[in-house]
């Protein structure tokens, strides 16, 4: 009897995996089946890719693609492999944190005989036409949206405490929207003007925004290269720097609570939800987040400050895409599920749904709520180019070192934060290893 | 007698064949899935390896490790991972060996207050960092608001457990030996039911005490147990680096990175798979001579097999 289980049950197991093999392979028919890796994963915004992607196969009946969506912690690592190994892998979601790395490693397909003829590129926005393509003219990624930064502040607060804000202009400086977070400030009451974000690349809370904004555009290397002087030195050699660490000091000490310095984003995001916090700075993806936690009307979004002396504010632009990789060996139905995705309509449906800038001009004619309420902010910086100047975008190999930089200058400017390094070490410190990598790898050619 | 001496003679080679095929999936799995990534990944700490280049990959000699050593941020996750080994160790040991010992005696509700205490064990190590990260946290955190609601704190200027460079690496080794209490609860207590109870009567017939008993009888009696568990949580304590991930990501000013977390960084933040491979190879080196030193002193071989 036990023989006859046993072998039942390996019968069973070789039939499992057989059928596992069959259905990894193409078949079903005359389908072909592609696998797309989504990157930033989460339930509503897998449900939401997964939709537009059964749309798509409705549509295009030879098609049936796979999504995995790996653990937001553990995805990088996950695609990474499956690049390197080479698995079965036709669509996937390319950060712009990550597209330099893979394109210096050669994983990713060129699109751009595939782009010559499509026509929806032609309603994208500036900031992504002028960072569509590489240096050698490449395209290597389909844009699926933007994020940049804004201020997210508690209207309900506001009004209590008398507060506004000045006009956006002019007026509406860091300096005060540190005077804003201070006056919200009251330990007693266990409330504070400011969500410090300490633990995860912290340098983008207020020492690169301020940094940038304080040197000013035309000191800049080339819009390409924000992080460089004329001088082609390091930003963090400069007055600007330092006055960037001293605003996230004055912000830390002032207006956040202590434990702040060692938040991560899930902290920030709880501390303003909660009521712990008043204002915070953030990308738009947190818009979903605070709908979904907080009542309306008690919060809203304002535009990024400038600077006070120069009266501009650096924005960073580009865009994380979806890409195929360069070994797929369906490119053609790949390519036809990006010129899908990257459609206005189709573009703005998922921007709305998961929260980020569409890279579309016309966005708002499929998705109204783009052109009002929550993403006003966007529209207001996009249209004054007098305060707000753009930069970046280019995929320059030296750029990857941003991931080792984030993790390094959070230790650093906790230690600052904390007293316990000195300013003038740390801003050495980044300024070599930005010069060296910038040495290494070489500069913008364009 | 010759057909005896051939039948056993064939009969031990069917059983060396038999337990041969019984090992060969352990020994197979073993192999692939441990062995074999820990070998091919030797030479990668010899080589320049980065995700960010693969174009630029290179042998460097020893260039990996002596970047290492003169990096502070690496040298300080050497004090910090011996701290973070040995205090989480004794204290999870004498308060699991206490716990053992009190769970030994029947009383009611026992099995309730034996699952309380082994929940612990079952919860993943990166959960209990998302979950202790709330408790710790000054702002919204139960721990403050118990300690505020209690009078001991004021609530203007809560304790910012992970956040302070005083007690944020205490805050870890707590909550590293909250959960790893179960596992030496659960470990000591099956081994003292292993102790025969004739033992403790005869010498309370001789007059012994109950201390003179735990140290002359208990001890003894379960020394193996101890020292290989004592030597296996050493190593996992070592290796716990999905906890200060997940709990402090080795903050406050890197005051809780661990030589394991500062490795898992290399990986994560970095994709320097070369220097993280150095970093590993230290630490494969260092457990050797840990697992080596410490069965030698502990005499481990005498205990024989148990």
């Amino acid at each position: 009897m036990k023989k006859l289980l046993a072998l039942c049950l390996t019968l069973a197991l070789i039939a499992g995996m057989m059928g596992a093999m069959a259905g990894s392979a193409v078949a079903d028919g005359e389908k072909v089946h592609l696998v797309f890796a989504e990157r930033y994963g989460s339930t509503t915004r897998t449900a939401a890719l997964r939709a537009l992607l059964d749309e798509f196969e409705a549509e295009n009946p030879d098609i049936e693609i796979e999504l995995i969506s790996p653990p937001l912690e553990s995805s990088q690592q996950k695609i990474t492999q499956m690049l390197m190994a080479k698995n079965q892998l036709d669509l996937l979601e390319v950060t712009s944190w990550e597209r330099a790395q893979y394109i210096e490693n050669g994983w990713l397909y060129n699109l751009k005989d595939f782009f010559t003829d499509y026509a929806e590129q032609e309603t994208f926005t500036d900031s992504v036409k002028s960072s569509l393509a590489t240096t050698d003219g490449s395209i290597y990624c389909m844009p699926l949206g933007c994020y940049e930064r804004m201020i997210y502040y508690r209207v309900d607060w506001m009004k209590e405490l008398g507060l506004e804000f000045p006009e956006p202009g002019e007026e509406w400086t860091f300096d005060a929207l540190y005077d804003i977070a201070k006056a919200m400030t009251d330990p007693e009451k266990g409330r504070y003007g400011w969500a410090l974000r300490g633990g995860g690349n912290s340098y983008q809370q207020f020492v690169q925004q301020v940094a940038l904004a304080a040197l000013g555009f035309d000191n800049l290397l080339s819009e390409y290269e924000p992080l460089f002087t004329k001088e082609g030195t390091s930003i963090y050699r400069t007055e600007a720097a330092k006055k960037g660490i001293e605003f996230q000091l004055k912000f830390y000490k002032d207006c956040s609570p202590a434990d702040s310095v060692a938040w991560l984003f899930s902290d920030q995001v709880n501390a303003f939800s909660s009521g712990i916090c008043g204002m915070l700075m953030q990308d738009c993806d947190c818009i979903g987040s605070f709908v979904d936690s907080m009542e309306e009307g008690t919060w809203a979004t304002y535009p990024m400050p400038i600077d006070a002396v120069t009266k501009e504010a650096t924005i960073g632009r580009g865009f994380d895409g979806w890409g195929m990789p360069s070994y797929t060996e369906h490119p053609e139905e790949a390519w036809r599920v990006l010129a899908f995705l990257g459609s206005a309509e189709i573009n703005a449906r998922f921007c709305k749904e998961y929260g980020v800038i569409p890279v579309h001009t016309t966005a708002a004619e499929y998705e109204e709520s783009f052109s009002t309420g929550y993403y006003a902010p966007y529209i207001y910086m996009f249209s004054h180019p007098e305060y707000y100047k753009s930069s970046g975008g280019v995929d320059l190999p030296y750029t990857s070192y941003s991931s080792e930089f984030g993790k390094s200058s959070d230790v650093d400017l906790q230690n600052i934060l904390l007293g316990n390094a000195d300013i003038d070490e740390v801003l050495e410190k980044w300024a070599e290893g930005w010069e060296e990598q910038r040495e290494e790898y070489g500069g913008y050619e364009g | 007698m010759r057909s005896n001496k051939k039948n056993l003679a064939r009969n031990t080679k069917r059983d060396r064949l038999f337990i041969f095929f019984m090992l060969a999936p352990g020994i197979l799995l073993v192999a692939l899935f441990c062995y074999y990534p820990f070998l091919s990944g030797i030479p990668y700490a010899f080589k320049r390896y980065s995700l960010l280049n693969l174009s630029r990959t290179k042998w460097i000699g020893l260039k990996n490790f002596e970047t290492l050593f003169t990096e502070k941020e690496f040298l300080q996750t050497i004090p910090n991972t011996i701290k973070w080994v040995f205090i989480s160790l004794i204290l999870q040991f004498t308060i699991g060996f206490m716990l053992a010992l009190f769970l030994k005696n029947k009383f009611r509700g026992r099995g309730i207050y034996q699952g309380v205490i082994f929940f612990p064990w079952a919860v993943s190590g990166f959960l209990i960092g998302i979950l202790w990260r709330w408790i710790y946290n000054a702002a919204y955190g139960p721990l403050n608001a118990l300690l505020i609601a209690l009078g001991l704190v004021n609530p203007a200027n809560p304790i910012g457990f992970l956040s302070n460079l005083d007690t944020a690496f205490p805050s870890a080794i707590a909550t590293n030996v909250w959960y790893g209490i179960a596992f030496f609860t659960i470990t000591i207590q099956a081994a003292l039911q292993g102790v025969p109870t004739e033992l403790y009567e005869a010498s309370e017939v001789d007059g012994a005490g109950k201390v003179y008993q735990f140290f002359k009888i208990t001890v003894p009696y379960i020394r193996p147990v101890l020292i290989l568990s004592t030597l296996l949580r050493s190593i996992w304590i070592f290796n716990f680096a999905d906890l200060i991930y997940s709990l402090t990501r080795g903050g406050p000013g890197g005051t809780t990175e661990i030589m394991t977390s500062y490795m898992l960084n290399l990986i994560i933040f970095q994709s320097n798979i070369g220097k993280a491979s150095a970093v590993g190879l230290i630490i494969i080196v260092l457990l050797l001579i840990w697992s080596t030193v410490y069965l030698k002193l502990s005499r481990f071989e005498e205990e024989g097999d148990f």
